[in-house]
Formats: C-alpha cells, structure tokens, sequence
C-alpha cells in the first residue's frame, strides 16, 4: 500500500512535469502560429499593394502613351489577315519592316 | 515496542481495509478528473487572452476587389498607415502640435490642439489613411503619446477612368456612391479591426478598361476639338444589356471623391435627364412599322407645316416633294416625324414608350437614374415634338436600353454593370422582329447612303449604323439655337448588332473643319466613327471582309 502510494505521487510529478511541458510547446507552437499568421496577413498586403501598383503602372492612359510614342497605332481593317489563307501583301510589308520580332 | 500494536495497526479488520480503498479510488478519481481538466485547458482549448484595447474604437470594413470584364483591377483595398493619439500620454502639448503641423501640411493645428488637450480622451484619429512617406516622416518625430494603426484604405490605380460608374467610399471604408455603394448593400463587406487584406472573391463588371479608356480618349478629344462643355460615351452589349465603356466627361477621380461634388462634373449618363432630339424618330418610326401603322415604303407628304394652334413645326430644309417613312428617316424631318406620331396618337405613343420603359424611374448597380421627365399634358403638340426628340427628356443611358431593343430583334434589354455568368436568356419580346429588321436597315442606310445624316460615322469595313441627333438646349424664354446637344446612336456591326453605342456631345462650337456646323453629323458621328474604329478590335468585331472568309470556311467545313 505505501509503495502504491509512493508510485502514486511520483506519477503525479512526473504528470505534472509532463503537462507544464506539453504546455508550454503549445504556447511555442501557439505564438509560432502568430507569427505566422501575422507574416501572412503581411505578404497578403504586400501582395495588394504590388498588385495595385501593377495596375497603376498598366493603367491604359499611360500604355496608350507609350504605345504611341513608340509608332504603334490601334488596328485598321486593312491590318487584319486570316492565318489559313495569309494576306501576303501584308506579311511582306512587316518583313520589309524593321521589326526584329517579325523577320 | 512490540510488533503487536505495528501489526495491529497493519492489520485492520476487513471492513477498516475496505474502507480505506474506497478511499483511496475516490482521491485517484478526483485527481485523475483534475489531472484530465488541466490537460484540457492546457492544451485542447482555445483560450487566446489577447488584449483588444482599441478594438471598440477602431472599425473599417474590408471590400472586395473590383475587377473589369477580363480581370483588371479597378479598385482594391491597400494597408495605409493611420495616425492617432493617446492625449493623456502627450507630454508636451506645444511642441507635439508644432511638429506635427511641420511634418503634416495641411493639418488643421487649432483642430488639433483642441482635440489634444482633453486629457480624458484616450483614443482620437489625427489623420487616417495617411501616405507611407508622411508615416515615416512622423514617425521620426518621435512624439510620445502618438501611435500607427494600419487600415484598408480603398484605392483606385485608374484614376479618372470608369470614376463615376465605380463611385466612393468615406474614411471607414464603406461605399457611398456607385458600384461601391451598390458593393455595401447587395454583395456585403467583412467589419475588421485591423488591415488585413479581404478573402471575398472580386466584383467582375461589365466594363472593359481598353473600351473604357478607347471611349474616355477620343471624347476628351472632341471636346477639345469642338470645345464643348462636355461629352458621354456609352457601350453596351445590345443582347445583355452589359455596359462595356460608361464615359462621362468632365470626369471624377474616386480617389478624391471631392470631385464629385463639383456640379459640372455629374454624371451625364446616369443623373442627367436631356432632350436627345432626333435620336428619338427611331422610336417613332419603329412604333409606325411595329404598329403597322406605315412600313419603310409608306410615302408622307412633308411639304407643308404641322399646324396645331399657335405651334407651327416646320423643317429647317423643307424637302419639295413627299418623303417615304425611310427618307423621313434619312433627312431627318420633324413633319415627317411629326405626322407618323400624330398617325399614332398621343395614347398609343405613350404606351409604347412605357413599353419601351422609356416613362418609368429606371436603376442599374451604379444607382438610381435620373427618372425621365414627362409633359405634364400629353397633347397633339406634345405628341408631335416627341416624335422628333423634344418635350421628353431622359437619361442617356436609359435611351440606350430602348435603342437596344429596336436593333437587336425587338427584346428587353436591362442596362447593368455587373458579368453576366452563364449564357444569358433573351429577354422579353417588346416589338415584332419585323419592326426591329426595319430599324436595322434604316440605321444602316443613314451612315451607307450619301444623303445620309450618318455617313461620316462610316468605318470602312465594319457596318456601322445609326441616327444622329442635334437638340436645342431649352434655355431662359425658349430653346437656344447655338447651344445644342449633338448625339449619335449606333450599332455595331449592323445585320446583327452585339453593340450599341451612344456618344453625346455637350454645347459643341463650330471650328473652321466643320464650316462652324454644330450639328451632331459633324461632332458625334465622326467621333462614334473614331470611338468604333478602336474599340472592334477589342470587342472581336470583325471587318467585313474577314468575317466573309470565315463564314465561306465555315460552310467549306460542313460540306
């Protein structure tokens, strides 16, 4: 009965020894989790504002500025070719183009 | 000492050593239920004890993204810095004001020393959503009792363009106007106390940025060209009713919804009711042909004058002979017009208009349209006027949706901002096919024909058609001859419309090009011809010539 009693309480530390440890890797895990989340929700808003960024840095007005400062202009009728039946006059006039991309 | 009492005391009768394990399964039980509730807390429940201090004082509301039809952003929400103070831990009330005024220009200092000073006070905004270099700027100040908090601040990267459909939020972030508004009431925003970027899937509009910008590009050039006051562009699916470019120019920036206030900046389309003028013989001639009440080919005598008691209405160029219903159409005769209304009567061309939803407050997802101004008394003379576009005023954009109707086979067409998803149904039937197939030819034949109203909208190879319109601007004792609004509806392409376009033009001047015309077949029927020429290629319109090749292919393949 005594050893029982002895057993007992030695459970009852190392119980409680074994529970202020799970304890406390939850609280490591708990605020590694935070930090986490917190790191997230950052890149999250990074993410927003670099989007918006891109947007701002593609808005129309200023690519259509570019564009044609560029020589490009919007697309006329005579521009346009079916691929299965070319248009020849068309391709060799951008082959005689200076477009790089073309030739 | 013996071993008796030991042995005794070791040796409890039965029932003493029965007791004694009752007892002791008792205290186990009670320790392990201890044991087992500590284990639950610690590690099972979750218990977060965070501290909430500012969470009462601070609520924004998270929005979600705007996207245009093929996925661009339009509007978002960014984490912009806020400034607030804690009066009670500011030391030094001069000097925080002080600097404060230096690092932030334009802060109110007499505001802010009056909210500083109440040291009961422990929370207040000084500035909230606040540029990241002003933050740092303050920031290294240094001040105590000062403190950041980060909120979503809406932004709106394309400026100027698409403002008025998009609208305005206020400083907590909740919609006030437009889509925005329509955002807070229908589709819902998420109440957050920090910035933490919104998980609602995007808002996709109707709207094409390309269309959008293609539209804005060219009236901003006609309004300098003809130095109008301002100008409105409107693109919408003829079928669906989807607005692909709403333009209203002078525009606003939602960025600072203050321009939004400014009266000259309203939204033409949406808030402004106008006489359209002429624009408005497709309705009447399309309720002759639907009603059977004349076909293209009926002839009406056009020599002489409308007379209806002191009202006299003539045309400006008197054709010398009777004109057809479609010639009507073509030299845009007001007697023509006139008569083909008076043939109907006031009743019957009144509820055909209802029919068209032309009578009725109408709405779409960016608001409430200005609701159309009807006669008080819809007599013979109100009759006649209407029928050539005066007497009834309304928003642009609710003609556009009745136009709609009159090209695309004669079914409903509801003006809306949002992608439709799935294959839309057609709508109801509101005028016979017949009636809508003569709208087609006449639109057509007006931008084709040489005596056309139209033919500078003509682009080569895509079949434009439509009307164009020049209304007088009633002003104090009557309607102004040089103020005038020139409009021009079309259709894109024309045997079998998928756009309708209306473009506007506010007090056009006449220039040296124009021989100092100010009529609608000199401003906005080469800017629509402008307008169209960029936007088919985005829309996936097709030349003529093309869409031939594609068909004979097509056929090519069944056989």
């Amino acid at each position: 009965m005594r050893r029982s009693g002895f057993s007992a309480i030695v459970l009852a530390i190392g119980a409680a020894f074994a529970l202020y440890s799970v304890k406390h890797d939850t609280r490591l895990v708990e605020m590694r989790v935070q930090a986490q989340e917190r790191r997230l929700d950052k890149i999250q808003s990074d993410i927003a504002v670099l989007q918006a960024e891109r947007a701002w840095l593609a808005r129309p007005e200023r690519i259509d500025r570019l564009a044609r400062s560029m020589g490009l202009r919007p697309i006329t009728e005579s521009q346009y070719s079916g691929i299965e039946n070319p248009n020849d006059d068309l391709i060799s006039e951008l082959l005689r183009g200076t477009d790089p991309a073309v030739r | 000492m013996t071993d008796a009492p030991h042995t005794a005391a070791w040796a409890p009768p039965e029932l003493h050593n029965g007791r004694r394990v009752v007892v002791l399964v008792a205290i186990t039980l009670a320790l392990a239920v201890i044991s087992l509730q500590l284990l639950h807390l610690a590690t099972l429940q979750k218990i977060e004890p965070r501290v909430a201090l500012t969470e009462p004082i601070t609520r924004t509301f998270l929005r979600p993204d705007i996207v245009d039809r093929n996925g661009r952003l339009l509007a978002t929400d960014v984490a912009a810095p806020s400034l607030f103070a804690n009066p009670a831990l500011v030391i030094d009330l001069d000097e925080t004001v002080e600097r404060l005024a230096v690092a932030l220009p334009g802060l109110d200092e007499a505001d802010l020393r009056r909210t500083l000073v109440d040291r009961n006070r422990r929370f207040v905004w000084i500035k909230r959503g606040l540029a990241p270099v002003d933050a740092q700027r303050v920031h290294d100040e240094g001040l105590p009792g000062l403190g950041f908090r980060h909120e979503p601040k809406r932004v709106y990267p394309n400026g100027l363009l698409g403002g008025h459909v998009l609208g305005s939020v206020n400083v907590d972030n909740r919609g006030q106007a437009g889509i925005e508004r329509h955002i807070d009431e229908s589709i819902g925003i998420e109440s957050v106390s920090g910035a933490s970027p919104s998980r609602q899937g995007p808002v996709r509009l109707s709207l094409d940025l390309g269309v959008q910008q293609a539209v804005t590009d060219e009236l901003a050039a006609t309004m300098e060209r003809h130095r109008a006051k301002a100008a409105t562009g409107l693109v919408m699916d003829a079928l669906t009713g989807e607005i692909a470019a709403a333009v209203s120019l002078p525009g606003v920036d939602p960025n600072r919804p203050a321009t939004a206030l400014d009266a000259t900046r309203v939204d033409r389309l949406h808030a402004g009711v106008f006489e359209l003028g002429s624009i408005f013989k497709a309705m009447t001639i399309a309720q002759a042909v639907d009603e059977r009440i004349a076909t293209l080919d009926t002839t009406i005598d056009v020599t002489k004058a409308i007379e209806i008691g002191r009202y006299k209405i003539r045309d400006h160029h008197p054709s010398p002979g009777p004109l057809t219903v479609r010639d009507i159409f073509l030299h845009s005769s007001n007697v023509g017009a006139g008569r083909l209304a008076l043939s109907a009567g006031a009743a019957r061309q009144k509820s055909f208009l209802a029919k068209l939803g032309l009578t009725e407050a109408m709405r779409t997802e960016a608001g409430p349209i200005a609701p159309p101004m009807l006669p008080k008394h819809w007599g013979e003379i109100e009759t006649v006027t209407i029928g050539y576009g005066h007497g009834l005023a309304l928003a642009p954009i609710q003609f556009a949706a009745a136009a709609a109707t009159l090209i695309n086979g004669g079914t409903r067409v509801a003006p809306t901002f949002l992608r439709t998803v799935g294959d839309p149904s057609p709508g109801e039937r509101l005028i016979t096919a017949e009636a809508s197939a003569a709208q087609r030819e006449i639109w057509r034949l007006n931008v084709a024909a040489p005596q056309g109203t139209g033919k500078r909208a003509e682009v080569p190879g895509l079949r434009v058609g439509g009307k164009t319109g020049t209304a007088e601007i009633p002003g104090v004792g009557g309607y102004q001859a040089k103020a005038v609004i020139a409009s021009f509806v079309a259709a894109l392409p024309m045997e079998a419309p998928r756009w309708i376009i209306l473009v506007s033009v506010f007090e056009p001047q006449g220039t040296a090009e124009t021989k100092n015309a100010i009529t609608a077949a000199h401003n906005a029927a080469p800017t629509t011809a402008r307008i169209v020429a960029r936007i088919a290629p985005i829309l996936g319109v097709l030349p003529r010539r093309l869409e031939a090749r594609a068909e004979a292919r097509q056929a090519a393949g069944q056989h």
